[in-house]
């Protein structure tokens, strides 16, 4: 049996037997659907009041009418008509109009109506005079127009005015699953590499690291820890993602977002094991520098930085996945394995961007696995104390 | 196929070997050999070279200068299997149970699980450890630590033992468990070398030693044969009642009881003894040749150095 995988079964079986993991596992994704619902909770009601205050502010609203329906509009109704919807996307755009409805030519019978607006409202439509405006006209005498009339208004799809918002529809007040899934991404992440940094360090701590120096060499060493701690990672990330989207499904509101493709999550997959390789690596080799776990952990979050970054950006980045902030993370080799996730989640990633950023983030890790397991040699591992900046720069050169 | 019954030659051989770590000599040029199934004793002041030596016969720090064979060549994956190592710095996985820590560390010599569980369990029992198999390392005292130790450098039944104050942390009577256990080893053929600062041990268990200082082999050879090469023209006496004036004598020291007397070189023992067997007013209760301890050769060399 290969040294490097008896050093994985043993970190993974370690890993998974640990009451701490198990209860992390749990634990964790339930804290983060409690702080999902508060704050759906809290935009869905900060959205209402938004709408609320809006609506009250009485603006101008445009309507195209391709049915031919409209005949009547009673005067006070704030409502604008124009001939086509380019006509009404210029009055929108010079700030004439707060949005406009489109009403579908075979509106009769789909009852289709489309509002455009500058922002994104999923969750209150502003209907409210069209409705009205709608149901007078429909009222004839006939008995299917006035069946009609009952739910004049049934807002099929809502187009905001940037065509990405609209993907998934879900009538959540926020892309919550591009939100949870670069969050999950990033938990996973430093929590497998925290968690090699800290066996490594451990290890030397204790001085089991001279006993398996005289067995293994630091190669299989370094091998075995980072599969065996990226296999119970994937594991996690697996769970978590599979009862999250079985939860999901229970959610009338969120039943759209079960609908993750299949080529998301090989993406996801690739972005995971590419970006797990890279921080794993990273900390395996903070891990051999320093003396001792104390140490260690004085540099984590230096190094685990650029995981966190896209979460103090994270609602720039759900709300625009494909505008520049959000390409250029997820090109860049040491935010992509959060943001990349992220895009992918919420919208339609250019092919294009998915393949580049997967090639810089493969190429990254090749390059840092190379560097480190220069680091992870015998007289790092053994050493007592904190490397000098030249120790360093020779072991890297060596 | 075992290597043990390939070998013939030395089953360790260290030649003019250095290593040095930035600007600083660990080891400068150190030389020895030693034999299949003898226990060679490593010994040194602390800073000698001697831990530095052992990682490169280990195979863990690669020498700038020298040869090392081991097992007749030079080190592989499958001849590390073949090797115990206890560091000086005890290293055992401190939240794991003893069985589990054991048998880990056994798997990566190269043992079956199955096979490293049978052996555990016969070391446990031995060793008075079987109702501690299932605690955390870190709830064993520091003796019971170092058996657990122990276990894991001989489980794999290794041709060559390397082991480094094998003896710290242990009472008398564990002391003397260990003992036995690495005699067992040599009988068994094991090569044995053991680095420890108790040269009374060393005097007790080795064949023969190397004596390291400043980087350098400084003294090398059979115990007995260094005691001896070392040894002034003197005897130990102890009598009951008055010391004869013996003719001859240079120099009296007296501890104790007992007494050394410093001869003159061409003064043979025996004229000592058959003066104080004359003497009306005494009576002999011990007399041996005053051989100098390890403890002061060493303290002798490395003064001298």
């Amino acid at each position: 049996m290969s040294k490097s995988f008896i050093v994985m079964r043993h970190e993974f079986m370690t890993m998974i037997t640990k009451p701490s993991f198990w209860v992390g596992l749990i634990v964790v994704p339930l804290i983060m659907a409690a702080t999902m619902g508060i704050s759906l909770l809290g935009s869905a009601a900060a959205t209402a009041a938004t709408i609320a205050n809006k609506q009250n502010q009485t603006v101008l609203q445009g309507y195209i009418d391709r049915s031919g329906i409209i005949k009547t509009v009673p005067t006070g109704s704030n409502l604008l008509r124009f001939p086509d919807e380019a006509a009404a996307l210029a009055a929108l755009n010079a700030g004439r109009i707060s949005g406009y409805f489109i009403v579908a030519a075979d509106y009769i019978a789909s009852g289709k109506v489309t509002y455009v607006s500058p922002e994104f409202t999923p969750i209150n439509s502003p209907t409210g005079n069209f409705d009205r405006v709608l149901k007078l006209n429909l009222v004839g005498g006939n008995a299917t127009e006035l069946a009609r009339a009952e739910t004049a208004v049934t807002v099929q799809k809502e187009q905001a005015l940037a065509p990405e918002q609209s993907k998934g529809g879900s009538g959540l007040p926020f892309p919550f699953l591009p939100m949870f899934a670069g969050i999950m991404f990033m938990i996973v992440m430093v929590t497998s590499s925290s968690y090699l940094m800290h066996t490594v360090s451990t290890e030397k701590e204790t001085r089991v690291m001279e006993v398996l120096m005289s067995s293994v060499t630091p190669a299989q060493l370094l091998a075995g820890k980072v599969m065996g701690l990226g296999l119970v990672g994937f594991i996690q990330m697996a769970l978590w993602l599979i009862s999250s989207l079985s939860a999901l499904s229970y959610i009338p509101a969120a039943a759209s977002l079960g609908g993750v493709s299949a080529g998301s999550i090989v993406v996801a997959v690739i972005y995971f094991i590419f970006g797990y390789f890279t921080y794993a690596s990273l900390m395996a080799g903070l891990g051999a520098m320093m003396p001792g776990t104390r140490e260690a952990a004085q540099y984590t979050f230096f190094v685990i930085l650029p995981l966190m970054i896209p979460m103090y950006m994270v609602t720039a980045l759900v709300l625009e996945p494909n505008g520049p902030l959000a390409v250029i993370l997820s090109l860049i080799p040491f935010t992509s394995p959060v943001v990349m996730v992220m895009r992918i989640t919420a919208t339609d990633v250019p092919l294009y961007q998915v393949l580049l950023g997967a090639v810089l983030l493969a190429l990254t890790s090749a390059g840092v696995v190379r560097l480190v397991a220069r680091l992870f040699r015998a007289q790092m591992l053994l050493g007592g104390s904190k490397p000098r900046l030249k120790d360093i720069a020779a072991a890297l050169r060596a | 196929m075992n290597m043990k019954t390939l070998q013939t030659g030395p089953t360790i051989s260290v030649a003019h070997l250095a290593k040095s770590f930035g600007q600083a000599q660990a080891v400068h040029d150190v030389s020895f050999d030693v034999q299949r199934g003898e226990i060679f004793g490593l010994l040194g002041p602390n800073g000698a070279g001697k831990t530095t030596t052992i990682r490169m016969i280990l195979d863990i720090f690669k020498p700038d200068r020298g040869d090392i064979s081991i097992l007749g060549g030079p080190i592989t994956d499958a001849k590390k299997e073949q090797i115990g190592y206890l560091p000086e710095e005890r290293g055992l996985y401190k939240d794991l149970k003893v069985e589990e820590c054991v048998l880990y560390l056994a798997e990566l010599k190269g043992l079956p699980r199955r096979v490293a569980r049978e052996r555990a369990m016969a070391y446990f029992k031995q060793l008075d450890l079987i109702e501690h198999r299932n605690k955390k390392v870190n709830d064993l005292s520091k003796g019971m630590q170092q058996k657990v130790q122990v276990i894991t450098t001989l489980i794999h039944q290794p041709a060559v033992v390397i082991i480094d104050e094998p003896f710290s942390g242990l009472d008398p009577v564990n002391t003397r468990l260990i003992q036995e256990m690495l005699m067992q080893e040599r009988q068994r053929g094991t090569t044995i070398i053991m680095s420890t600062h108790q040269m009374y041990q060393v005097e007790e268990m080795c064949d023969r030693i190397v004596l390291i200082n400043k980087g350098d082999s400084v003294l090398y050879g059979g115990v007995d044969e260094i005691r001896r090469r070392y040894a002034d023209n003197a005897v130990r006496v102890t009598v009951r009642g008055e010391l004869p004036h013996i003719d001859g004598v240079v120099e009296t020291e007296r501890k104790g009881n007992e007494r050394t007397l410093h001869l003159p070189k061409d003064m043979p023992a025996q004229a000592v003894l058959r003066r104080l067997a004359d003497a009306p007013d005494s009576t002999v209760e011990s007399f041996e040749l005053a051989i100098p301890t390890l403890d002061d050769i060493f303290v002798r060399v490395v003064s001298e150095e």
